[in-house]
């Protein structure tokens, strides 16, 4: 079933920028969808559109099945950086979703606990932002994306600003979590390594304006599994992304 | 022991300094109406503590009430412009000139018009003391995070909601800061409308003490109550400093908290 349809859709800046001219992607449900290419192509502007915090100005994004009980909580943002708000405590910063929807804070604690034990940080829930390392900030970041249940995961560059080593712990956990939710994952990123790794399809965008260049679906058992990041067939695969890429912007 | 040491130099240069002052002082014989030593402003100070000490009172009063009047009302005036683009547009030029306007010319006039003199005081420091609270808290308020905002979107936040979770928390430490600058502010406020006031003001506050004295070549009380007034401004400025600590400790960087 497709979940989103993206058709046709174009964003122009005033001062003349084009961001996004004919962008037509579909999106399962259940998917993970990874949007590849270089900084400056409309990734992260497709992003905030899918979100509905910015419009189109050509094309239409629909959602054919319908938003479930159409409302905030049905999609979750993780932005590039954590954005955890400083004053609040983490569990402060996770009960933040369902706070805004209207929920009381003793009615909310189990689905706030859950949701910061299914990133593994449990035991952190009265830290503050500040005492966390950037790594358990992403992850706190993840849980409050996490607290509604969200049926589509939007994730903008999320783990970029993160060392390698904690990113690959990241990019499992993620995966699992999606495993575990069922839910579906647009995940927006210029590592063709953590595309490959992460995704059942990659999109490869081209910049200026940006569109989608190619479609690419991962050949790679669905399980996922770090000693595949070593496998020959994850470097083909690697590769036939990173031609793609290289296509898209000669 | 490493506080101490780190306290040691500037205690040693402040005694040695006081104790040149008392030995010059003292070496040229310079008359006590002209400069007072150390010593005797001390002895004065104990002397007339009943009086000083009253008139303290005073223009803490005024003092303290003004803050309080500048932090609710520059606060709340930086709220209700945060609320509307017309509000702040037509309000903000009024509060610019009420802050390049010198006080000490309109105090006269402030003192003429307002019958109760404790009032006239307050209103003048008030003036002085106001802008700070409200230019901070209005570029507070602006300064959410952009992507913060866009979470409190996505979520359907009202304006209600976003206000307080959001652009309150954000404004916090600009109006600590802004605080801190006006409680140094209400104390001139208080003692430049007082030097105004004059004896015409009912109640003795130390700025009026220093006028008195000064006419009289009580020149050692002068000092004595000089000495009683920074020491009153350092510790408005110490209380506030503790109060935006104790607020921010958790997670603003202009607090000592903990760390990593």
């Amino acid at each position: 079933m497709t979940l989103l349809a993206i058709s046709g859709v174009a964003r122009r800046f005033p001062g003349g920028t084009t961001a996004l001219d004919g962008v037509s992607l579909a999106v399962e449900d259940g998917d993970f969808v990874a949007l590849l290419g270089p900084s400056g192509c409309g990734k992260s502007t497709l992003l905030r559109l899918v979100a509905g915090l910015d419009s189109p100005d050509a094309g239409t994004i629909a959602w054919p099945g319908g938003r479930p009980g159409y409302g905030p909580g049905d999609i979750g943002f993780v932005f590039q950086e954590p954005t955890l708000m400083p004053w609040a405590t983490l569990f402060d910063n996770v009960f933040l979703p369902l706070r805004l929807g209207g929920a009381s804070r003793t009615g909310a604690r189990d689905r706030v606990r859950a949701a910061i034990a299914s990133v593994g940080l449990e035991g952190f829930e009265e830290a503050w932002p500040r005492q966390l390392s950037g790594g358990m900030r992403m992850r706190a970041s993840i849980a409050r994306a996490l607290v509604t249940e969200p049926r589509l995961l939007l994730m903008d560059e999320p783990f970029a600003a993160l060392d390698e080593i904690t990113r690959f712990r990241l990019n499992d956990d993620l995966l699992s979590i999606q495993r575990m939710r069922g839910c579906t994952v647009l995940f927006v990123t210029h590592s063709v390594f953590e595309a490959v790794y992460l995704s059942r399809r990659v999109a490869v965008m081209s910049g200026r304006p940006g569109r989608i260049a190619a479609e690419l679906e991962v050949a790679l058992p669905r399980l996922r599994a770090p000693a595949m990041r070593g496998q020959a067939e994850f470097a083909a695969m690697c590769g036939q992304v990173s031609d793609a890429l290289s296509g898209a912007s000669a | 022991m490493r506080a101490l040491l780190d306290r040691l130099p500037p205690l040693a240069l402040g005694l040695a300094a006081l104790a040149a002052w008392e030995a010059a002082v003292r070496g040229f014989q310079v008359p006590h109406y002209v400069l007072p030593g150390p010593l005797l402003i001390a002895e004065t100070l104990w002397r007339d503590a009943g009086l000083l000490f009253g008139s303290l009172w005073v223009t803490l009063r005024i003092t303290a009430a003004a803050l309080c009047a500048a932090a609710v009302g520059g606060a709340g005036l930086a709220l209700a412009m945060a609320q509307s683009r017309g509000l702040e547009r037509a309000l903000f030029p009024y509060a610019v000139i009420a802050q390049v306007t010198p006080v000490v010319a309109v105090a006269p006039l402030i003192i003429i018009w307002v019958d109760n003199a404790f009032a006239a005081l307050v209103l003048c420091a008030l003036i002085v003391a106001f802008f700070p609270v409200l230019a901070n808290t209005m570029a507070g308020l602006k300064s959410a995070d952009r992507n913060l905002a866009d979470l409190f979107r996505l979520y359907d936040a009202t304006p209600w909601q976003a206000l307080r979770f959001l652009r309150i928390p954000t404004a916090m430490p600009y109006f600590l800061a802004g605080l801190r600058i006006s409680g140094g502010l209400a104390l001139v406020g208080a003692v430049v409308a007082e030097f105004v006031a004059g004896t015409g003001g009912a109640q003795t506050g130390l700025a009026y003490r220093i006028l008195e004295s000064g006419y009289r070549l009580q020149i050692p009380r002068l000092f004595a109550a000089l000495l009683l007034l920074s020491a009153a401004g350092i510790a408005i400025f110490a209380a506030l400093n503790a109060l935006s600590n104790r607020l921010l400790r958790h997670w603003h960087e202009s607090a000592e908290g903990p760390r990593r």
